[in-house]
């Protein structure tokens, strides 16, 4: 019992640096975005628009390189390994052993 | 005739139609099928098949109609592309069409062309490749479009079995034209892009007054999950002919040939210690069946089929030893891996695939029995588990089953009984073998015992633990030399390996007949 009482305080002491950290830090962050993002802005007006709307033709041109590519060089997820087959095919020869039967028999 | 001085150079002339025909439906159409997304039917061949490698059949075959303004609007090709080529080095026909070009629409001569394809790959013992991007028969055209469909269905029944035959659906596929790829052996679709129903959404409405969207009808997911007609689902058509050109990488070029061999990389070894974890040994406790093929086939490299549809069996190609093989397990954490009408119906056509084809079948088996219910009484589980068994007591290739949990009632006898002349039936130390479970056999066989018993969960449960000791182990079955050997999981590759080995060359003669029965 003689430590609880201690042991209280220390916890409420210790949270209350935590928290009271955090509130100052997010205090500086918010300042800051406001100094510097607002700086960004009046030095470059309308920089993002430009970027974003190209010029009409130039749009066709922007959307079919994007669409080229895509097609091109997406490059497929599926394994095919390299594989060998039977260059003697039964195929062919068993079909010329058939007729050779099928002509002795007549 | 004209005087020389005035005939065009014939090999400029050559050039100039050959380049002409060679643009189908022209820059046109061209455009008009990448605005919808869609790759033109020529730039498929060339995704398809090895550079350069293309020999084209008929390209300046026109349609020969001329009623309802047909005599002006003949395009070359006639709506459709034919010929073979070569895929990794393995000799393929094709045929593309050409949705730019009248829609891609089959008329006499579109048919015809596909016909003469057809006969030429079953001369030559070779795959057939269909693309499909067309809307349905072309009308002007009347009953010839109807006997070319007739044509093209006759033959790809002619081929059925005799050389692999794949359809793939890259645009609209209605009315009679879906049945040409519903006969071939496997169907691929592409996400939002493939589209197959016998009637259209507007047909539907007046008929039954139903609304359903055209990708609810006949899209890639639905067939993919729900219908089952399509094996393979692309979420483009880049992957989708990746994953045509993995498929074929499985397959003979025929029904005479074996199988491709390729190089195993070493990996898993045949010792493989990762398998001791992968099934538990309690018979309630779920896992998927595809750890277990990732950790004994080669280099874990498993092609899927059917992956949506029917998923409490799973089933696809793998190599084991360079080998290709076609793999089937039930899936437990799927309805516990039960067999049901259309697990049957996915398995029994790919156990006939394998068997045309000369591909071993291997089996892990972990099946608590039918699914039962009025539902698959009513729906024909009967008559649909039947082709289960038919399948695998027609195949004549190699055939092994490794139980690795449990194999209960007719679903062993489907999946693992020597009976149905399985060559080698291998098992899993605390595999089940039983007409039914533990519990339900305690409650039948014990019923009296149970009833009587002062205390009858007790009894109960001392009688479930006398029926498991007995018929709940392997020990029983291979007593009666109905399982050859038990093995430790990290065993399974070598043990898999070994057993192909021995049968690998094996030869199983059948009453000769025209065909069976096969209860469809």
């Amino acid at each position: 019992m003689d430590a609880f009482i201690p042991g209280i305080m220390l916890t409420i002491i210790g949270m209350g640096v935590v928290f009271g950290s955090l509130i100052v830090l997010m205090v500086v962050i918010l300042l800051l975005e406001r100094f510097v993002g607002s700086g960004r802005q009046e030095a470059d007006p309308g920089a993002e628009e430009q970027e974003a709307a190209p010029q009409s033709d130039d749009l066709d041109l922007v959307l079919a390189a994007a669409a080229g590519y895509f097609l091109e060089t997406e490059s497929p997820e599926v394994y095919v390994p390299e594989v060998r087959r039977n260059a003697n095919s039964l195929w062919a020869r068993s079909a010329r052993v058939g007729r050779l039967g099928q002509r002795r028999r007549r | 005739m004209p005087p020389d001085s005035e005939r065009p150079d014939p090999i400029d002339e050559l050039k100039t139609l050959t380049s002409k025909a060679q643009a189908l439906g022209g820059v046109a159409s061209e455009e008009r099928q990448h605005k919808q997304g869609k790759l033109t039917a020529r730039e498929r061949i060339d995704l398809l098949l090895d550079a350069e490698s293309f020999s084209e059949l008929n390209l300046f075959v026109e349609t020969r109609a001329t009623d309802f303004g047909m005599d002006a609007r003949r395009t070359p090709g006639d709506g459709v592309i034919t010929g073979s080529g070569y895929v990794n080095g393995q000799l393929v026909f094709v045929a593309s069409q050409d949705f730019g070009a009248l829609g891609g629409s089959l008329g006499e001569m579109h048919a015809e062309k596909i016909v003469k394809m057809q006969e030429l790959a079953m001369k030559a013992g070779a795959p057939i490749v269909t693309i499909l991007d067309s809307g349905g028969a072309r009308i002007h055209e009347g009953v010839l479009a109807l006997h070319g469909y007739a044509q093209i269905f006759h033959n790809n029944t002619q081929a059925s079995g005799v050389i692999p035959q794949i359809s793939i659906i890259v645009g609209p596929c209605a009315g009679g034209a879906v049945y040409s790829p519903a006969i071939t052996d496997f169907v691929f679709m592409v996400d939002g892009l493939s589209k197959m129903f016998i009637t259209g959404p507007e047909v539907i409405k007046a008929v039954t007054g139903e609304d359903v969207s055209v990708e609810e009808l006949g899209g890639g997911a639905v067939h993919s999950s729900t219908s089952g007609n399509a094996h393979f689902l692309a979420k483009d058509e880049h992957e989708c002919f990746e994953m045509v050109k993995k498929l074929l990488s499985f397959l003979p070029s025929n029904n005479l040939d074996d199988p491709p061999l390729s190089d195993t990389t070493g990996w898993p070894p045949d010792e493989n210690p990762e398998l001791d974890g992968v099934v538990p040994a309690d018979a309630t406790r779920a896992y998927d069946v595809r750890d277990l093929v990732a950790n004994v086939f080669d280099d874990g490299d498993f092609l899927e089929v059917h992956a949506d549809f029917a998923k409490n069996i799973v089933v696809g190609f793998a190599r084991l030893g360079g080998k290709p093989v076609g793999v089937v397990g039930n899936q437990p954490t799927h309805l516990a891996g039960v067999l049901d009408i259309d697990s049957s119906d996915k398995l029994a056509r790919f156990v006939r695939f394998c068997d045309a084809f000369n591909l071993p079948l291997v089996n892990f088996v972990d099946v608590p029995g039918y699914l039962p219910g009025t539902q698959q009484e009513y729906g024909g589980v009967i008559r649909h588990g039947a082709k289960v068994l038919f399948a695998y007591s027609e195949a004549s290739v190699p055939k092994i089953a490794l139980i690795v949990r449990k194999s209960y009632g007719g679903a062993y006898i489907a999946m693992s009984g020597f009976g149905l002349g399985y060559d080698r039936v291998l098992a899993y130390p605390f595999a089940e073998i039983a007409v039914m479970g533990p519990e339900g056999a305690a409650n039948i066989i014990f019923r009296r015992e149970i009833d009587e018993a002062k205390d009858p969960e007790k009894m109960r449960g001392e009688k479930i633990e006398e029926y498991r000791s007995l018929f709940a182990t392997p020990y029983t079955a291979a007593k009666y030399g109905l399982v050859d050997v038990i093995i430790e999981p990290r065993h399974t590759r070598s043990a898999l390996i070994r057993a192909l080995e021995t049968i690998a060359h094996k030869r199983e003669d059948r009453p000769r007949k025209k065909h069976g029965n096969i209860p469809l």
